[in-house]
């Protein structure tokens, strides 16, 4: 992979500049800037070919890319008109609207959690208002020194958003930030913070399982969690974006003692995506990621989870399961390491892949790095195929070919929906379906 | 079909690039090539073996006997290559500073002790082949490159070894099974690449016994085609679970003899005549 | 011959069979029946000497001796054979060369014997070259453990529900082993599968729940 144009360091001071913000911040942009002139491309990606700077990173502020709802790729509007949601939603769903308000299920969520305690704000609003906070964290979870483009990253960051929940704080219903916060979700390089204090637990959901549109072909963004002491965060992303982005994604989390996180990611869109949700345990920490992708004709997918158990009795459990179809590749790149003094550590990983059509691929490339001989490491991975066979006993009950292979993907992907809320399952199940239908190869 | 280069150098994943080290080793001695034999010993080898040995080479002990080949490096690095056929089971032991390049066909077994190092080997298979692998030393750094039905299995012990296992399967199977027994100051590394095409199987499997040191399992599979028969791999700490270990008692062993036993149908379905080379002492299997 | 009094047993700090009295004698088949998590199985390993299993209260006679805390292994020394509900696998240890070594005999004539057992309990020679439980269905795993039962010729055989899951053919043909089995050896038969509780409807059944045994009799 290439890396070609430039980014400019006096844009980067712009964007600070514009941005009000303090002094630290302007600095870590900077040197990050730097950093990434320094770092090489990553030779081992594969799946793109060359990102071009000059061409994929838009400084403006974000816009929608359709003005009307007929300019929206058939695929799309078909989509909603399909599923038949209020009008509203449907706009913001499909990009063609940046905020969306005044649905009373909402703005009611947004005070429950102002009652509480819960600060969620914007990320740049977030460096203004509450600096200490945030600098204690930004950049510490997941530092600009990671890899090349978490540099870029760090250096061009905007949007995103800031959640606090404060200690013992316990939110009982997933909060959606797509709804709350709007368009600081859309942006190319967001940057969000979570951070949950000692005792506290929320489940945050980002993203929506129907396909959706986007300004940028090029996303880069970070999700940096802190988990405190005794602390719960479980956090839901599900992308289905128009198939021409490549999507980035960096994620991690650090969990105190006997703190838990679950990461689940599920991606349905993107021409090529890179998306390995991470973990840090300390002592008695848990951690549970789920993975889940589909990889249609001509799209390159990879997932996995990159999981360092530095506490005694800490626990992972990570399970991936991938869909290629057409000539789709998924990969699972995986990385567990446990280091020595992690008496007892504990990870169970199993990644299952389905390969729907004969020119269908899948990749794994598991890493185990096992420093603690107390530790107990299984790892399994297994390889399904359509066979004639399921897809004759699918014809015979009167499902047609994209019928069955929906209904069989479904079946496949049965315990990763189980992580989903409801409301979530049944979008799911369509959106499978209309995949399936609409899919070429 | 591009290439796949299944290793990152992403900071997270160290791997290991020492075989550059090697390929820079081979091109200053310019002894690694395959090049024409000068002349070749057949006068000692059974008939259906033959070997080519380098002109220059600096081997300091070489001695072929029947079905077994045994090279012994000492001052500097000796370098070999060898090509044959298998017939029945060929045993090949290499020892201290050697490296070999080999290439052999056939069907049968072998039989490949890698003791000592630095130790910098490339071995390509082709054929219905079991190999059975021994490593134990400092600095060694194995590859095999293999197509066919391939049945690979072997034990990597005390020091510091890496082996590089790429194995290619269509219309056949591949099965690895792998042993790493890891103690204070061992470093080892086992990776397994299978790449699977039309009407393959493979399963790869390693299996770690931590009693310390750094123990590195990676078993990749790359699936080209849904048209594949199956495609698996797993990597397992081995340690006798609680229910293992009633299932034994119930069935006469005492706690000590079901951990001998265990490890020792282990070692011998992973090196069948290879067992007796391996001395585990009991401290070291019991926890 | 095996004789279960007042027996309390606990897993990880729970109760699971509260005061269970049992009697089975030579030449006899005692039915365990009742629904899932009635402590059937746990009752089971009891007997075998599960080392997870606290007895807490109560005793297990076997052969006039008092065999409550007394190590699995000598429990089989003594002839006591369990099957194993989900049998563990076992890397590398081949089923052949694994169950002559248990029985202790490796001769010709031994080996003909395990071949004759396997060929009646539906498992194909090739069995005698996996490994132990590796990679064998829930249906091949179970004769595996049935082969064992007639292969090792214990005097108290205690079978775990080997017949859940497997198709009436199947079931038929254990009932006639177990029928076998019931001229020399004392017979603890734990199940929920109603066609072998048909099946075995005249001999002695008894039905557990929640830990104790509510029904005991013809």
């Amino acid at each position: 992979m290439r890396t070609v144009g430039k980014v400019e360091r006096s844009l980067v001071e712009e964007i600070s500049r514009k941005k009000g913000e303090p002094e630290w911040m302007r600095q870590l942009r900077l040197q990050s800037l730097e950093l990434f002139e320094k770092m090489r491309d990553p030779v081992w990606i594969k799946g793109i070919d060359e990102v071009d700077l000059d061409k994929l990173v838009l400084y403006e502020d974000v816009e929608v890319r359709a003005d009307k709802w007929e300019e929206l790729p058939d695929e799309i509007r078909r989509f909603y008109e399909e599923l038949n949601l209020p009008e509203m939603e449907k706009k913001f769903l499909a990009g063609l609207s940046t905020s969306f308000d005044s649905e009373i299920v909402y703005s009611r969520a947004k005070e429950m959690l102002e009652e509480r305690g819960v600060i969620m704000l914007p990320m740049e609003e977030a460096v203004r208002r509450y600096p200490e906070m945030v600098r204690k964290y930004f950049g510490r979870v997941f530092p600009p020194a990671t890899h090349k483009y978490a540099a870029l990253h760090y250096a061009l960051w905007s949007g995103g958003v800031f959640v606090y929940v404060p200690k013992n704080v316990k939110i009982e219903f997933p909060v959606e930030a797509f709804f709350l916060i709007s368009s600081e979700m859309f942006a190319q390089f967001e940057h969000s913070l979570i951070v949950v204090d000692e005792g506290a637990s929320i489940h945050f959901i980002e993203g929506c399982s129907s396909p959706q549109f986007r300004k940028f072909s090029f996303h880069d963004g970070v999700v940096e969690a802190y988990v405190h002491k005794n602390a719960h965060l479980k956090f839901t992303t599900v992308q289905n974006w128009s198939r021409d982005i490549i999507n980035f994604n960096n994620k991690r989390a650090i969990v105190e003692e006997n703190g838990s996180v679950e990461w689940v990611e599920g991606a349905f869109g993107s021409k090529a995506s890179f998306v390995y949700p991470s973990v840090t345990l300390q002592k008695n920490a848990r951690a549970r990621v789920t993975n889940f992708s589909i990889s249609h004709q001509g799209e390159w997918k990879e997932s996995g989870s990159k999981v360092f158990h530095l506490g005694e009795g800490s626990r992972s459990t990570v399970i991936s399961k991938t869909i290629s179809t057409g000539d789709g590749v998924s990969v699972y790149r995986g990385l567990l390491r446990i280091n020595k003094g992690a008496k007892h550590a504990f990870s169970a990983i199993s990644c299952d892949s389905l390969l729907m059509d004969e020119e269908s691929k899948t990749f794994t490339y598991p890493h185990n790095q096992i420093e603690e001989e107390t530790a107990r490491v299984s790892y399994e991975a297994t390889t399904s195929f359509l066979t004639e066979e399921q897809m004759f006993y699918m014809n015979s009950r009167g499902l047609d070919e994209d019928a069955a292979k929906a209904m069989i993907a479904l079946g496949f992907l049965s315990d990763v929906v189980a992580e989903l809320p409801p409301e979530y399952s049944a979008v799911f199940r369509k959106v499978l379906e209309y995949d399936f239908r609409g899919s070429v190869g | 079909m591009k290439e796949y280069l299944p290793y990152g150098d992403s900071p997270t994943i160290r791997s290991y690039t020492r075989w550059e080290v090697f390929e820079e080793a081979a091109k200053r001695e310019g002894s690694a090539k395959v090049s024409g034999v000068e002349e070749s010993r057949e006068d000692l080898l059974p008939p259906h073996l033959w070997f080519d040995n380098l002109h220059n080479q600096k081997v300091s002990t070489f001695r072929i006997t029947d079905n077994k080949v045994s090279i012994e490096g000492k001052d500097g690095m000796s370098f070999l290559h060898l090509k044959g056929r298998v017939e029945g089971t060929l045993l090949i032991e290499e020892k201290g500073n050697v490296s070999v390049t080999g290439e052999l066909k056939g069907r049968g077994t072998v039989l490949h002790v890698v003791e000592g190092g630095p130790h910098y080997s490339r071995w390509n298979i082709e054929g219905d082949i079991n190999i059975r692998t021994l490593v134990k030393g400092e600095d060694i750094y194995l590859r095999y490159e293999t197509r066919g039905n391939i049945d690979a299995r072997g034990v990597s012990l005390e020091g510091r070894s890496d082996i590089n296992h790429e194995l290619h399967v269509e219309n056949g199977e591949v099965f690895t099974s792998h042993l790493l027994i890891g103690r204070e100051g061992d470093f080892l590394v086992y990776r397994p690449v299978a790449k699977v095409y039309r009407g393959g199987k493979s399963h790869l499997e390693a299996l770690l016994l931590k009693r310390g040191g750094f123990v590195v399992g990676v078993p990749s599979v790359e699936v080209y085609t849904s048209d594949v028969r199956a495609a698996s791999h797993s990597v397992k700490d081995l340690v006798l679970s609680e229910e293992q270990l009633f299932y034994l008692r119930s069935r006469g062993f005492s706690p000590e003899e079901a951990e001998r036993y265990l490890m020792d149908s282990l070692l011998q379905f992973l090196l069948g005549d290879l067992k007796d080379r391996v001395h585990l002492s009991a401290r070291s299997i019991s926890e | 011959m095996l004789r279960v009094e007042d027996l309390h047993a606990w897993i990880e700090g729970k109760e699971i069979v509260k005061g269970v009295d049992l009697e089975v004698n030579k030449r006899e088949i005692v039915v365990v029946t009742g629904p899932n998590g009635s402590g059937k199985s746990t009752l089971a390993r009891t007997i075998m000497g599960d080392p997870k299993v606290e007895v807490k209260e109560g005793s297990i006679i076997f052969k006039g001796e008092d065999i409550t805390d007394l190590p699995p292994e000598e429990r089989f020394e003594r002839g006591i054979f369990l099957t194993f509900q989900v049998p563990p696998e076992f890397e590398g240890v081949k089923i052949g060369e694994f169950l002559m070594k248990v029985k202790g005999r490796e001769d010709l004539e031994t080996l003909k014997e395990l071949k004759e057992i396997f060929r009646r309990v539906g498992l194909k020679e090739e069995f005698l070259f996996r490994e132990l439980h590796r990679g064998l269905s829930g249906g091949e795993r179970k004769r595996l453990e049935l082969a064992q039962a007639l292969f090792l010729g214990k005097d108290m055989i205690i079978l775990d529900e080997i017949d859940s899951g497997v198709d009436i053919e199947s079931v038929e043909m254990m009932i006639s082993i177990l029928k076998d089995l019931k001229k020399r050896a004392g017979i603890l038969y734990i199940t929920h599968n109603p066609l072998t509780l048909k099946l075995l409807e005249d001999e002695r059944i008894i039905r557990m729940k929640e830990g104790r045994v509510v029904e005991n009799g013809r």
